[in-house]
Protein backbone atom coordinates (compact mmCIF):
# COMPACT_ATOMS: atom_id res chain seq x y z
CA UNK A 1 0.00 0.00 0.00
CA UNK A 2 2.85 2.35 0.84
CA UNK A 3 4.27 2.61 -2.72
CA UNK A 4 0.75 3.24 -4.02
CA UNK A 5 0.18 6.00 -1.45
CA UNK A 6 3.54 7.48 -2.41
CA UNK A 7 2.58 7.39 -6.08
CA UNK A 8 -0.71 9.12 -5.31
CA UNK A 9 1.06 11.77 -3.24
CA UNK A 10 3.61 12.28 -5.98
CA UNK A 11 0.91 12.52 -8.63
CA UNK A 12 -1.00 15.00 -6.49
CA UNK A 13 2.13 17.07 -5.94
CA UNK A 14 2.82 17.11 -9.67
CA UNK A 15 -0.79 18.06 -10.39
CA UNK A 16 -0.71 20.87 -7.84
CA UNK A 17 2.57 22.04 -9.29
CA UNK A 18 1.13 22.05 -12.77
CA UNK A 19 -1.96 23.93 -11.55
CA UNK A 20 0.19 26.50 -9.77
CA UNK A 21 2.28 26.96 -12.89
CA UNK A 22 -0.83 27.24 -15.03
CA UNK A 23 -2.33 29.78 -12.62
CA UNK A 24 0.83 31.87 -12.66
CA UNK A 25 1.00 31.92 -16.46
CA UNK A 26 -2.74 32.63 -16.79
CA UNK A 27 -2.58 35.51 -14.37
CA UNK A 28 -2.11 38.81 -16.20
CA UNK A 29 1.17 40.49 -15.44
CA UNK A 30 1.17 44.18 -14.61
CA UNK A 31 4.68 44.96 -13.38
CA UNK A 32 3.80 48.58 -12.60
CA UNK A 33 0.38 48.05 -11.00
CA UNK A 34 -1.01 47.00 -7.65
CA UNK A 35 -2.72 43.67 -8.33
CA UNK A 36 -5.81 42.44 -6.47
CA UNK A 37 -5.25 39.13 -4.61
CA UNK A 38 -8.00 37.65 -6.81
CA UNK A 39 -10.19 39.07 -9.61
CA UNK A 40 -13.15 40.97 -8.14
CA UNK A 41 -16.59 40.93 -9.78
CA UNK A 42 -18.04 44.36 -10.59
CA UNK A 43 -21.85 44.49 -10.89
CA UNK A 44 -23.22 45.09 -14.39
CA UNK A 45 -25.67 47.77 -13.30
CA UNK A 46 -27.43 50.28 -15.53
CA UNK A 47 -25.46 53.44 -16.17
CA UNK A 48 -26.36 56.39 -18.34
CA UNK A 49 -24.04 57.04 -21.27
CA UNK A 50 -23.26 60.40 -22.83
CA UNK A 51 -26.16 60.02 -25.25
CA UNK A 52 -28.48 59.69 -22.26
CA UNK A 53 -29.05 55.97 -23.01
CA UNK A 54 -28.84 53.18 -20.46
CA UNK A 55 -25.91 50.81 -20.67
CA UNK A 56 -23.54 49.01 -18.28
CA UNK A 57 -19.87 48.15 -17.83
CA UNK A 58 -20.76 44.76 -19.35
CA UNK A 59 -20.76 46.30 -22.82
CA UNK A 60 -16.95 46.45 -22.68
CA UNK A 61 -16.49 42.71 -22.06
CA UNK A 62 -13.79 41.37 -24.36
CA UNK A 63 -11.68 44.49 -23.83
CA UNK A 64 -9.50 45.67 -21.00
CA UNK A 65 -11.12 48.63 -19.24
CA UNK A 66 -9.24 51.55 -17.72
CA UNK A 67 -11.81 52.90 -15.31
CA UNK A 68 -11.44 56.24 -13.57
CA UNK A 69 -14.09 57.61 -11.23
CA UNK A 70 -14.45 61.26 -10.28
CA UNK A 71 -16.41 64.38 -11.24
CA UNK A 72 -16.00 66.88 -14.06
CA UNK A 73 -16.01 69.96 -11.79
CA UNK A 74 -12.82 68.60 -10.22
CA UNK A 75 -10.22 71.22 -11.19
CA UNK A 76 -6.96 69.48 -10.34
CA UNK A 77 -6.87 65.74 -9.73
CA UNK A 78 -9.41 64.38 -12.29
CA UNK A 79 -8.11 66.40 -15.27
CA UNK A 80 -4.56 65.35 -14.36
CA UNK A 81 -5.64 61.69 -14.16
CA UNK A 82 -7.56 61.82 -17.46
CA UNK A 83 -4.67 63.58 -19.13
CA UNK A 84 -2.37 60.80 -17.84
CA UNK A 85 -4.75 58.12 -19.17
CA UNK A 86 -4.97 59.84 -22.55
CA UNK A 87 -1.18 59.93 -22.83
CA UNK A 88 -0.88 56.26 -21.87
CA UNK A 89 -3.64 55.37 -24.33
CA UNK A 90 -1.78 57.11 -27.17
CA UNK A 91 1.24 54.90 -26.45
CA UNK A 92 -0.74 51.66 -26.90
CA UNK A 93 0.16 49.46 -29.85
CA UNK A 94 -3.27 47.79 -29.80
CA UNK A 95 -5.59 50.50 -28.48
CA UNK A 96 -8.60 48.59 -29.79
CA UNK A 97 -8.10 46.11 -26.93
CA UNK A 98 -8.48 48.82 -24.28
CA UNK A 99 -11.45 51.01 -23.39
CA UNK A 100 -11.04 54.19 -21.34
CA UNK A 101 -14.09 54.79 -19.14
CA UNK A 102 -14.86 57.72 -16.86
CA UNK A 103 -17.65 57.22 -14.33
CA UNK A 104 -18.93 60.39 -12.69
CA UNK A 105 -20.02 60.13 -9.07
CA UNK A 106 -21.69 63.55 -9.40
CA UNK A 107 -24.75 63.03 -11.66
CA UNK A 108 -26.31 66.20 -10.22
CA UNK A 109 -23.83 68.40 -12.10
CA UNK A 110 -22.61 65.96 -14.72
CA UNK A 111 -25.30 65.77 -17.35
CA UNK A 112 -24.74 63.22 -20.17
CA UNK A 113 -23.86 66.03 -22.60
CA UNK A 114 -21.34 67.62 -20.23
CA UNK A 115 -19.87 64.22 -19.39
CA UNK A 116 -19.48 63.34 -23.09
CA UNK A 117 -17.72 66.59 -23.94
CA UNK A 118 -15.48 66.19 -20.93
CA UNK A 119 -14.43 62.58 -21.63
CA UNK A 120 -13.93 63.17 -25.38
CA UNK A 121 -11.82 66.24 -24.66
CA UNK A 122 -9.13 63.91 -23.32
CA UNK A 123 -9.52 61.22 -25.99
CA UNK A 124 -12.21 60.71 -28.59
CA UNK A 125 -12.25 56.96 -27.74
CA UNK A 126 -13.01 57.49 -24.05
CA UNK A 127 -16.56 57.22 -22.78
CA UNK A 128 -18.30 58.91 -19.88
CA UNK A 129 -20.93 57.18 -17.76
CA UNK A 130 -22.93 58.03 -14.68
CA UNK A 131 -25.83 56.67 -12.68
CA UNK A 132 -28.01 57.23 -9.67
CA UNK A 133 -26.61 57.31 -6.15
CA UNK A 134 -27.37 53.64 -5.40
CA UNK A 135 -25.83 52.39 -8.64
CA UNK A 136 -22.66 54.43 -8.19
CA UNK A 137 -22.31 53.18 -4.61
CA UNK A 138 -22.78 49.56 -5.74
CA UNK A 139 -20.06 49.89 -8.39
CA UNK A 140 -17.72 51.76 -6.02
CA UNK A 141 -17.96 49.14 -3.27
CA UNK A 142 -16.14 46.16 -4.86
CA UNK A 143 -13.48 48.56 -6.18
CA UNK A 144 -12.88 49.97 -2.71
CA UNK A 145 -13.49 53.41 -4.24
CA UNK A 146 -14.26 55.94 -1.51
CA UNK A 147 -15.99 59.27 -2.07
CA UNK A 148 -17.82 61.93 -0.10
CA UNK A 149 -19.31 65.30 -0.96
CA UNK A 150 -17.97 68.43 0.72
CA UNK A 151 -20.45 71.07 1.91
CA UNK A 152 -20.97 73.82 -0.71
CA UNK A 153 -18.95 77.03 -0.32
CA UNK A 154 -20.49 80.52 -0.53
CA UNK A 155 -20.55 80.33 -4.35
CA UNK A 156 -22.43 77.00 -4.23
CA UNK A 157 -19.42 75.03 -5.42
CA UNK A 158 -18.74 71.75 -3.70
CA UNK A 159 -15.77 69.46 -4.05
CA UNK A 160 -15.89 65.69 -3.87
CA UNK A 161 -13.31 63.83 -1.87
CA UNK A 162 -12.48 60.66 -3.78
CA UNK A 163 -10.01 57.88 -4.43
CA UNK A 164 -7.52 58.78 -7.13
CA UNK A 165 -6.75 55.47 -8.84
CA UNK A 166 -7.19 53.93 -12.27
CA UNK A 167 -9.01 50.59 -11.93
CA UNK A 168 -8.22 47.91 -14.48
CA UNK A 169 -11.04 45.53 -15.42
CA UNK A 170 -10.07 42.40 -17.34
CA UNK A 171 -11.89 41.29 -20.52
CA UNK A 172 -14.32 39.35 -18.27
CA UNK A 173 -15.24 42.63 -16.56
CA UNK A 174 -13.48 41.77 -13.29
CA UNK A 175 -11.41 44.26 -11.31
CA UNK A 176 -7.80 43.00 -11.33
CA UNK A 177 -5.38 45.90 -10.76
CA UNK A 178 -4.89 49.61 -10.03
CA UNK A 179 -2.49 52.23 -11.28
CA UNK A 180 -1.67 55.53 -9.59
CA UNK A 181 -2.34 58.33 -12.12
CA UNK A 182 0.80 60.22 -13.06
CA UNK A 183 3.03 57.69 -11.38
CA UNK A 184 5.67 56.18 -13.69
CA UNK A 185 4.56 57.81 -16.97
CA UNK A 186 4.56 55.43 -19.92
CA UNK A 187 4.72 52.30 -17.76
CA UNK A 188 0.99 51.57 -17.83
CA UNK A 189 1.10 51.55 -21.64
CA UNK A 190 4.24 49.41 -21.47
CA UNK A 191 2.47 46.82 -19.28
CA UNK A 192 -0.50 46.66 -21.64
CA UNK A 193 1.66 46.54 -24.75
CA UNK A 194 3.47 43.52 -23.27
CA UNK A 195 0.17 41.93 -22.23
CA UNK A 196 -1.62 42.36 -25.54
CA UNK A 197 1.50 41.24 -27.45
CA UNK A 198 1.52 37.99 -25.47
CA UNK A 199 -2.18 37.55 -26.18
CA UNK A 200 -1.72 38.16 -29.89
CA UNK A 201 1.15 35.65 -30.23
CA UNK B 1 38.63 119.49 -37.07
CA UNK B 2 35.24 118.34 -38.04
CA UNK B 3 36.04 114.80 -36.89
CA UNK B 4 37.47 116.06 -33.62
CA UNK B 5 34.40 118.17 -33.06
CA UNK B 6 32.20 115.16 -33.66
CA UNK B 7 34.21 113.06 -31.20
CA UNK B 8 33.94 115.81 -28.60
CA UNK B 9 30.25 116.04 -29.18
CA UNK B 10 29.89 112.30 -28.85
CA UNK B 11 31.87 112.31 -25.60
CA UNK B 12 29.77 115.12 -24.24
CA UNK B 13 26.61 113.34 -25.24
CA UNK B 14 27.57 110.04 -23.60
CA UNK B 15 26.77 111.03 -19.98
CA UNK B 16 23.48 112.50 -21.14
CA UNK B 17 22.57 109.20 -22.82
CA UNK B 18 23.53 107.30 -19.66
CA UNK B 19 21.33 109.54 -17.54
CA UNK B 20 18.44 109.26 -19.97
CA UNK B 21 18.59 105.43 -20.05
CA UNK B 22 15.90 103.77 -17.94
CA UNK B 23 17.03 102.40 -14.60
CA UNK B 24 17.18 98.62 -14.49
CA UNK B 25 14.07 97.14 -12.83
CA UNK B 26 14.63 96.20 -9.19
CA UNK B 27 15.14 92.50 -8.62
CA UNK B 28 11.79 90.81 -7.98
CA UNK B 29 11.01 89.97 -4.38
CA UNK B 30 9.44 86.71 -5.49
CA UNK B 31 10.68 84.92 -8.59
CA UNK B 32 7.77 83.24 -10.38
CA UNK B 33 8.44 80.59 -13.03
CA UNK B 34 6.80 77.66 -14.81
CA UNK B 35 3.36 79.24 -14.56
CA UNK B 36 0.80 77.30 -16.58
CA UNK B 37 -2.90 76.69 -16.76
CA UNK B 38 -4.48 73.44 -17.83
CA UNK B 39 -6.78 73.98 -20.80
CA UNK B 40 -10.31 73.45 -19.51
CA UNK B 41 -12.59 70.99 -21.33
CA UNK B 42 -15.41 72.70 -23.24
CA UNK B 43 -18.10 74.16 -21.05
CA UNK B 44 -16.05 73.92 -17.85
CA UNK B 45 -15.93 77.17 -15.98
CA UNK B 46 -13.11 76.25 -13.65
CA UNK B 47 -9.57 75.24 -14.26
CA UNK B 48 -6.39 74.67 -12.30
CA UNK B 49 -3.18 76.63 -12.67
CA UNK B 50 0.30 75.95 -11.39
CA UNK B 51 3.52 77.91 -10.78
CA UNK B 52 6.79 77.84 -8.88
CA UNK B 53 7.47 80.75 -6.50
CA UNK B 54 10.84 81.53 -4.93
CA UNK B 55 11.12 84.04 -2.10
CA UNK B 56 14.21 86.13 -2.97
CA UNK B 57 13.95 88.35 0.12
CA UNK B 58 15.44 87.95 3.58
CA UNK B 59 12.02 87.86 5.27
CA UNK B 60 8.98 85.57 4.96
CA UNK B 61 6.45 86.61 2.30
CA UNK B 62 2.73 85.90 2.56
CA UNK B 63 0.73 85.14 -0.58
CA UNK B 64 -2.92 86.02 -0.02
CA UNK B 65 -4.38 85.49 -3.48
CA UNK B 66 -4.04 85.63 -7.23
CA UNK B 67 -6.05 87.52 -9.84
CA UNK B 68 -6.22 87.47 -13.62
CA UNK B 69 -8.11 89.74 -16.01
CA UNK B 70 -9.13 86.62 -17.97
CA UNK B 71 -11.05 85.07 -15.06
CA UNK B 72 -13.84 86.28 -12.83
CA UNK B 73 -12.37 84.78 -9.73
CA UNK B 74 -9.43 82.75 -8.46
CA UNK B 75 -8.69 80.83 -5.29
CA UNK B 76 -5.84 78.87 -3.83
CA UNK B 77 -6.54 75.23 -3.07
CA UNK B 78 -4.68 72.25 -1.82
CA UNK B 79 -5.37 68.65 -2.78
CA UNK B 80 -4.81 66.73 0.43
CA UNK B 81 -4.04 63.02 0.27
CA UNK B 82 -5.39 60.50 2.75
CA UNK B 83 -3.88 57.30 1.34
CA UNK B 84 -5.36 56.95 -2.16
CA UNK B 85 -8.16 59.42 -1.37
CA UNK B 86 -7.85 63.09 -2.14
CA UNK B 87 -9.82 66.03 -0.81
CA UNK B 88 -9.61 69.72 -1.62
CA UNK B 89 -9.04 72.42 0.95
CA UNK B 90 -9.05 76.17 0.44
CA UNK B 91 -5.87 78.02 1.32
CA UNK B 92 -6.35 81.53 2.76
CA UNK B 93 -2.65 82.26 2.58
CA UNK B 94 0.67 80.69 1.78
CA UNK B 95 3.77 81.75 3.70
CA UNK B 96 7.11 81.27 1.98
CA UNK B 97 10.22 81.42 4.17
CA UNK B 98 13.26 83.45 3.01
CA UNK B 99 15.05 81.78 0.12
CA UNK B 100 12.50 78.97 -0.02
CA UNK B 101 10.50 77.67 -2.99
CA UNK B 102 6.77 76.99 -3.01
CA UNK B 103 5.25 74.92 -5.78
CA UNK B 104 1.69 74.93 -7.02
CA UNK B 105 1.70 71.57 -8.81
CA UNK B 106 -0.77 68.90 -10.00
CA UNK B 107 -2.08 66.80 -7.14
CA UNK B 108 -0.85 69.31 -4.55
CA UNK B 109 -1.46 73.01 -4.02
CA UNK B 110 -3.05 74.62 -7.05
CA UNK B 111 -4.62 77.84 -8.20
CA UNK B 112 -8.27 77.43 -9.09
CA UNK B 113 -9.50 79.88 -11.72
CA UNK B 114 -13.21 80.33 -12.22
CA UNK B 115 -15.31 81.99 -14.92
CA UNK B 116 -12.98 82.29 -17.92
CA UNK B 117 -13.86 85.36 -20.03
CA UNK B 118 -13.36 83.28 -23.18
CA UNK B 119 -12.46 79.71 -24.19
CA UNK B 120 -8.74 79.27 -23.57
CA UNK B 121 -6.56 77.71 -26.25
CA UNK B 122 -3.22 75.90 -25.85
CA UNK B 123 -0.32 78.33 -26.11
CA UNK B 124 -2.39 81.31 -25.01
CA UNK B 125 -0.72 83.59 -22.47
CA UNK B 126 -2.64 84.50 -19.36
CA UNK B 127 -1.54 87.48 -17.25
CA UNK B 128 -1.57 86.81 -13.51
CA UNK B 129 -0.98 88.97 -10.47
CA UNK B 130 0.10 87.21 -7.30
CA UNK B 131 -1.00 89.29 -4.33
CA UNK B 132 1.38 89.26 -1.40
CA UNK B 133 1.03 91.15 1.87
CA UNK B 134 2.53 94.55 1.01
CA UNK B 135 3.27 94.00 -2.69
CA UNK B 136 2.10 92.35 -5.90
CA UNK B 137 4.09 90.22 -8.33
CA UNK B 138 3.11 89.81 -11.98
CA UNK B 139 3.60 86.67 -14.04
CA UNK B 140 2.39 85.15 -17.29
CA UNK B 141 0.95 81.67 -17.42
CA UNK B 142 0.82 79.58 -20.59
CA UNK B 143 -2.23 77.46 -21.39
CA UNK B 144 -1.30 73.80 -21.95
CA UNK B 145 -3.50 71.30 -23.79
CA UNK B 146 -4.73 68.07 -22.19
Amino acid sequence: MFPSRLTTALALALLLGACAQSASTDKPQFPHAAITPAPVAVPALSLENTAGKLTSLDQFKGKWVWLYMGYTSCPDVCPAAMSYLAHEYKLLKNPILVQGVFVSVDPKRDTPKKLGEWAHFYDAHFVGLTGDKTTIAAIAKPLGFGYSFDPPDKTGFYGVEHTNLVFVLDPQGRYVATYVPGDQPGMMAQDFNALTKEKAS
Amino acid sequence: MTTRALVCLALLATPAVAIAAPKPAPAPKVFISQAWIRQPPPGMDMVAGYATLVNKTKAPVVLTGVVSPLFKNAMMHESVRHGAEISMQMLDKVTIAPGKTYEFKPGGSHLMFMGPKHALKPGEQVPLVFQFKGFDAAATAVVKGP
